[in-house]
């Protein structure tokens, strides 16, 4: 079985360099914005934290700035503080009474925002992921997922209380996918997805493969749009795809190489 | 994948405040990424960002890391919005 782990980070590097170098019409970004305007895609990272309270009193401590305190707001317990400088959100959220997780944070989501969550969590599991945990309110649902390793079986994701606990005990961080219900009907409806001019925060996920070629593949397979096709450019072996919400995924060779007469770049 | 403003507040903040670990950067001409974790106590990253040893474990990770992307200059631009 192909093994996929997902990495929101993971990408760029030497390979981006040369697609930048090899596309045209790359405009390098121009300014940071953290998310959660109108029509963002991009919500927030997310820590998880044995006690919100403390946690939070510590930073504030320590000079940071905080949109939402555990105490405000109706959810408490809650918390959002904001980073330095770019004022990305960053979720504070009490994880599992017995996750044996001894540090004081773990970095738990990255959240986004979805149109239609039938197709995104269809798009994400064809990349190997799981959903692990959903969870509706009136208005919005939150589905949770997880590239979770080889034999790891998580409990059903709506079995409630026994998938929270599944999720709140994780050290390992999630896709959290927001769906705000009527989104999905709306033919025009859009999310920005981060890489639009004036828009630039987030840029993409990434995502480990053993065999790009493959993967990329099985994403044609299922109808998906790329943004640079696995042997376009300079780079071989290296893909960015379009989620169904225009997020850009990242596919990208486990080892960090580009095909298979390639060096490792990391020689 | 996050663009920073400036990476001398950014990751000082997440390795100070929020416990993770930079366990890999790159430099490039006009830009550069770090690649941050949270890693486990038991896990104690050794590894020196940037070196050859740090990039083999970055792309070999069965981990999920935090990849933050910095434009070189928009540190020093006072109009750059965030």
């Amino acid at each position: 079985m192909m093994q996929i782990f997902p990495t929101q980070p993971q990408s760029d590097s030497i390979l981006t360099t040369l697609f930048k170098q090899s596309t045209p019409h790359f405009k390098p970004p121009t300014q940071v914005h953290p998310g959660n305007e109108d029509g963002d895609g991009f919500g927030h990272i997310a820590f998880n934290t044995d006690d919100v309270y403390k946690s939070s009193a510590k930073l504030l401590d320590a000079g940071i700035d905080f949109k939402k305190k555990p105490d405000e707001g109706r959810m408490k317990g809650l918390a959002f503080a904001y980073s330095h400088t770019d004022k990305y959100w960053i979720e504070l959220v009490k994880r599992g009474e017995n996750s044996g997780i001894k540090e004081e944070f773990n970095l738990s989501q990255t959240m986004l925002r979805v149109k239609d969550p039938v197709q995104s969590i269809a798009f994400y599991e064809s990349l190997g992921m799981t959903k692990v945990y959903e969870h509706k309110f009136d208005s919005f649902a939150l589905y949770f997922l997880a590239s979770l390793p080889e034999g790891v079986v998580a409990p059903p994701a709506d079995s409630g209380d026994e998938a929270r606990t599944f999720i709140k005990n994780m050290h390992s961080p999630l896709l959290e996918l927001t769906h705000n219900f009527g989104t999905e009907e709306n033919a025009d409806f859009t999310h920005f997805n981060g890489n639009e001019e004036g828009r630039q925060g987030f840029g993409h996920l990434g995502f480990l493969v053993d065999d790009v070629e493959l993967a990329c593949a099985d994403l044609v397979h299922n109808g998906c749009v790329f943004k640079k096709e696995p042997n376009a450019g300079t780079m071989k072996g290296l893909a960015f795809v379009l989620d169904p919400d225009g997020y850009s995924v990242e596919i990208i060779k486990r080892g960090g190489y580009d095909d298979d007469n390639a060096q490792p770049f990391y020689y | 994948m996050l663009r920073v403003k400036d990476p001398s507040v950014t990751i000082p903040e997440l390795t100070g405040k929020y416990g993770m670990t930079l366990l890999d950067r790159y430099d490039f001409d006009s830009f550069s990424l770090y690649f941050l974790a949270s890693i486990r106590e038991s896990e104690r990253y050794t590894l020196t960002p940037g070196s050859n040893e740090a990039h083999r474990y970055l792309w070999t990770t069965s981990g999920v890391t935090l990849e933050l992307t910095h434009n070189h200059g928009t540190e020093n631009d006072s109009s750059y919005q965030v």
